[in-house]
This record gives structure tokens, sequence and C-alpha cells, in this order.
């Protein structure tokens, strides 16, 4: 659905390098503090920067030889972008319709309807959620077969938060072979949603690994200063000195688990990883 | 048919999926035939990746609980019943092999482990 | 081009209040003005409305997302122009009924001789001052464009200034030149001097646009 080839973008104080791959039907989260690259990276898979070298392919074209035409199926929802906040939700279903081919109308209201989205009302005097559930129920309304949402869920409630994801998880339910790219820097929003993530780092992918082996073989060991020094580090990706001896991260919970019962495991999160990896 | 899936546990996600599952289809809630939800339904029910869901399935199939036919979905499988001792010989398996795990953790010995199952024994049958 | 053609229709409609004010504005200046100045007046007005749509665009970073749809820059710019020219028109249309109606009450004929060829003449003048402000509004944003098309007037005034100064020292006779020429010709044929005038303001549009949509493509957002 989407390749980065070795994509880099020079800034005056940043350098994106990225390569990554999006299979068709997969949801992708792309995760990484405030600042990481996340939306440039976005950015440049929609077109909207132009990369200084590499290649991106979205569904099979070079972006820069993406048509108008061939953006009718991607949807797209950005952090801080969207329609005019002095427009009403009515007007952003007349200009949709008059702007995609299969815009779906009457999806679109019933979900207005169920999320309480006022129509009538100017978006700038809307809450922050509310904004959000426009931003992304716009992306979703005509079927597209790829969704880019860059930050979705950033700044939201958690009732606001899970009412998206809630709106994401029906959508790919109801889309059998949609793929999705989500960035998020609140990454237990994507533990539950996306099939593999990517961790970005100061404009690099430092980690990529599908979300399940996250969560079944990433782990946290809390380990005391004796057991440390005897203790095989081979599979102890990351360290840090703690109070009480070592906190380690590891991809093999297993093999501590049952080498050493008497160390303390932790299941792994994607906030570990970021933590661990990224952290000073 | 009900899954209930434990974030906290130690034991992959996946795992208690198929755990489960089979649990469903040796207990016979799920009957011969009966389709499975599809990997994203399942996948957004339980709030889980799709991923995970798959990877389930997969793994169920290559255990001949169900078969996925290719377009239409996942369905379940006669329960053989050798199959189905096996499977609860291994969910028993991996219980004692927790509480082994635990006592170990708590600083016991082999012997003490073995007595305490052996008291258990006698008092329970 | 449609979709965004609604967008914009939507957001000067969101302005009622304003253009309702315009309306009676223009209503009673149409009472104290002979002629055709309440058409250009009318159709300057809503060209200006049009091209705020470029800074409700702009604004809270608006730009991301709007070209995230389908769209390019190409249709984005054409859609401008058109619509910034299809308000003038409608303010042109309203400009003339106006006119009509007003001398019509106040008993006052229209002189008509002249009038239709000052229409077409202004109307061509604005849109060519519309198509160059577009372009200074999408390339530097609302903020910095006040500054150049501010620059902008300081130049046509120093312009003016200059014609006023040669004719105020040189009697038209005296002309010479391109000046002497252009005098010429609207003596001896108007109707070439209007068609090449037309041919030049429809040249300077168009050079315009094509300057705008090579901008845009290679604006970043």
């Amino acid at each position: 659905m989407i390749t980065i080839e070795n994509l880099v973008k020079r800034y005056r104080d940043f350098e994106l390098n990225v390569s990554l791959e999006i299979p068709d039907g997969q949801v992708c989260g792309l995760v990484g503090k405030n600042g990481a690259g996340k939306s440039t990276t976005i950015k440049s898979i929609l077109g909207l920067i132009k990369p200084d070298s590499g290649k991106v392919v979205v569904m099979g074209k070079n972006t820069a030889d993406m048509k108008a035409s061939d953006k009718q199926n991607i949807g797209v929802a950005l952090a801080e972008s969207g329609f005019s906040g002095y427009l009403t939700v009515n007007d952003v279903i007349a200009i949709l319709k008059n702007m995609y081919d299969d815009f779906d109308e009457e999806y679109f209201r019933h979900l207005c309807i169920r999320f309480d989205v006022p129509l009538g009302k100017v978006i700038r005097e809307f809450s922050t959620g509310m904004k959000a559930k426009v931003r992304v129920l716009s992306a979703i309304s005509h079927r597209a077969k790829l969704l880019i949402m860059d930050e979705p869920t950033s700044g939201l409630d958690v009732e606001a938060r899970n009412d998206i994801l809630d709106i994401l998880r029906e959508y790919l339910k109801e889309n059998e072979d949609c793929s999705i790219l989500i960035s998020s820097h609140i990454s237990s929003d994507l533990e539950n949603l996306c099939d593999d993530i990517y961790l970005i780092h100061e404009g690099k992918i430092i980690l990529h690994e599908d979300t399940d082996r996250i969560l079944s073989s990433y782990a946290i060991l809390k380990v005391d200063e004796e057991t440390y020094g005897k203790m095989d580090r081979s599979y102890v990706l990351k360290e840090k000195k703690e109070n009480y001896g070592y906190r380690c991260l590891t991809d093999q919970k297993q093999f501590y688990m049952e080498n050493y019962p008497e160390i303390v495991v932790e299941n792994g999160s994607i906030d570990d990883l970021i933590l661990m990896l990224t952290g000073r | 048919m009900r899954i209930i899936i434990n974030n906290n546990s130690m034991v992959p996600i996946y795992e208690q999926v198929i755990s489960q599952i089979k649990n469903e289809i040796i207990a016979g809630n799920l009957p011969e035939g009966q389709i499975l939800p599809s990997v994203r339904a399942l996948a957004a029910e339980l709030k889980i990746s799709a991923l995970t869901v798959k990877k389930a399935y997969d793994m169920l199939e290559a255990e001949g609980f169900v078969t996925t036919v290719h377009g239409k979905g996942t369905f379940v499988n006669a329960a053989d019943l050798q199959l189905a001792y096996e499977a609860r010989r291994k969910a028993v398996e991996d219980d004692l092999a927790n509480a082994i795990q635990q006592g170990i953790s708590a600083g016991l010995s082999k012997d003490e482990i073995r007595e305490i199952i052996g008291i258990l024994m006698e008092e329970l049958l | 081009m449609k979709g965004l053609l609604v967008k914009d229709m939507r957001l000067t409609l969101q302005r009622k209040q304003t253009l309702l004010i315009f309306l009676v504005v223009s209503v009673a200046l149409g009472f104290s003005f002979d002629g055709s100045f309440i058409v250009t007046y009318v159709s300057m007005l809503m060209m200006i409305t049009a091209m705020g749509t470029i800074s409700y665009d702009e604004f809270d970073n608006g730009y991301p997302f709007l070209f995230s749809l389908p769209i390019d820059c190409k249709t984005y710019v054409t859609e401008k122009y058109a619509f910034c020219f299809g308000m003038e028109l409608a303010g042109t249309v309203v400009g003339l009924i106006i006119m009509f109606i007003t001398s019509f009450l106040t008993g006052k004929p229209v002189e008509m001789d002249g009038m239709i060829s000052g229409v077409i003449g202004s109307f061509l003048g604005m849109s060519m001052v519309c198509a160059v402000l577009v372009y200074f509004q999408l390339k530097f944003g609302i903020e910095k464009s006040r500054m150049v098309i501010f620059g902008g007037y300081g130049v046509i005034a120093v312009i003016l200034l200059m014609f006023k100064n040669y004719f105020n020292s040189h009697s038209i006779s005296e002309a010479t030149g391109l000046v002497r020429a252009v005098i010429d010709l609207a003596v001896r044929n108007p109707a070439l001097l209007l068609v090449i005038i037309t041919a030049v303001l429809l040249a300077i549009i168009y050079v315009m646009y094509v300057l705008t949509v090579r901008m845009m493509e290679k604006k970043e957002f």
C-alpha cells in the first residue's frame, strides 16, 4: 500500500531519513515523541512536502506523479489542519459530496448523529474532541482504501479518544481490505489497534515490530545488582540504572522467565519501548 | 462465543484467544461448521490487533480445530476427542507449570513443591 | 474543482452580514453617483470578498488538509481565479441592476454612451489587478502580501504622478514615443485601441495564472 525507501528530507536543524513498508490490509502505527518526524513522514506520503531524495510509493504510484484522482482512494485526517473553522458540518458535507465520487452522505450523517456532532454550528465553536471527530469522519466517509491519520487523538480526553478508536475499528471491520497508517504519541491508543509499530526517533526509524510481539515477547526486567551481574544479557536491548539495580528492556521475555525466576518481569508496552529506546 | 482478554496476563494475547476458542469448541458451544467472526470483527470486538487474531486462527487451523476457506471465512471442525483430550492436558500442564514457577519464585525447593502437590492430591481426590 | 467552488461559496455566504452591508451601502451610493461608478464599485467589493476566501484557506494552517483532498495545485489556482472572476461578474450584474433601478427611481437617464465599454474596461482592469493580488496572496500569505500590496500601490501612485507631471509640463500635442502613438490611435481608431488593451490585459492575466500555478506547485505545506 505504501513503500518508503530512504526518504530524506533536510531542514535547518532536523533531518528525516526513513524507510518503511505498509502491506495491503495492514494497520500500521507510527509512534515517537513530538518532533521525531512523524508528521514530516506523513506529509511526504501525501506529497505535501517534496523529499530531498528517496522514493515514496503510494498505491503503486510515486507521490511526485500522483494525480488528484489518485487521492480519491485516500482518506486523511491531520492533527493541526482541517476544514476552515468558519464552515459548519453541513457545509463540510456539501463540499465532500462534490469532492469525492464515493462520498456516503447517509453514513456521514448517521455517524454525526451517533456522536452528537452538531450540523449547523460553525466548527470553530466545537470542542477539541468534536473537531477531531469531524476530521476523522471526513476522512472515512468516502470508503477510502487507505486512511492516513496524523495524531487523530492528540489533545483529547480518554472518552473522545476511545470514540475515535472505535470509529476506526468499525471502519476496519466494515472494509476488510483497507489499510491504515496512524501516528500518535499516545501509544496505548495504538496497542490495541495496530498490527505493527514503527518507532521513530530524531528522524530515524529505530524499531519496527509486530504489536503482538511487543505485547507478548517484550518485557521490562527489574533486576538487582547481583542478579544483573550474573545474568545472561544477550537479549537485553537497553538498560537503565535504578535505585534497586537495573531496569532492562528485553524482546525475549520467556527466556528470562524460565531461566531467572527470581527476576521481576513486567509485560512490555509501547510506552516502555519509547522511554527505554529514546530516553536519555 | 465469549472471549475475555486479560491485558495484564503473562500469557500472550494470541494464546489467550486460542485457548478460549479451543475451550468453546471442546465444550460444544461452537458446533461443527459454525463460522467464526472475521479476523477484523474479532479484533474490533476484543480491541486487539488483527494480526493477533490472524495468528490465533492460523494456529487453531494448524492444530486442526478450524478450517479457513479463503474468501469465505474460518469454520469450526468437528471436535476430535483425541485432540480435545490433548488440549485439556496441555492446559493442565500450563497451569501446573505456572504454579511451579510461582513456587520457585517463592523460594520453595523441588521437594517442597512435590510435597505440596502430593498433599493436594490426597485432599482433593 | 466543484467541491472547491462549493467551499468558497459557503465561506462567502458565512459573511451574510458583511454582504448585506455592502449591498445597502451600494444602493445608497447608487442614488448619489451617476453612471457606471456603482458598477465598478460593487464588482470590486465582490472581488475583494472573493479573495478573502484565500485567507480562510490559510487561516489555522488549513492548507495541508486542503491539499490532501483530491485536488492538485492547478485545480486550486484555476478555481480561485474562476471564483474571483465569477464574483466580480456577479458584482457587475448587481451593480448594473442597482444602477438601472436607481436611475429609474430618480428619473435620471442612464448614459448608455461609453457605459458598456467603460464597464468592460473596468472589469478587465480589475481582473488583472485581481490576478496579480491572488499571486501575491498565495505566495506571501495574508500578512506579508499586505505589505507587498501596499508597496504595489506606492509604485502605481508614483507612475501616475510621473504621468501627471509629464502632462503638466507637456501639452498633449507635444507627447512623443509610445504615449504619442497611443493618443494617435485613440483618436484614429478607438476600437482597435480597445482591442489591443483588452489583449494586453488578458495576456497579463494568463501570465499571472501560469506563474501562480508554478509557484503553488513548488510550495510545501
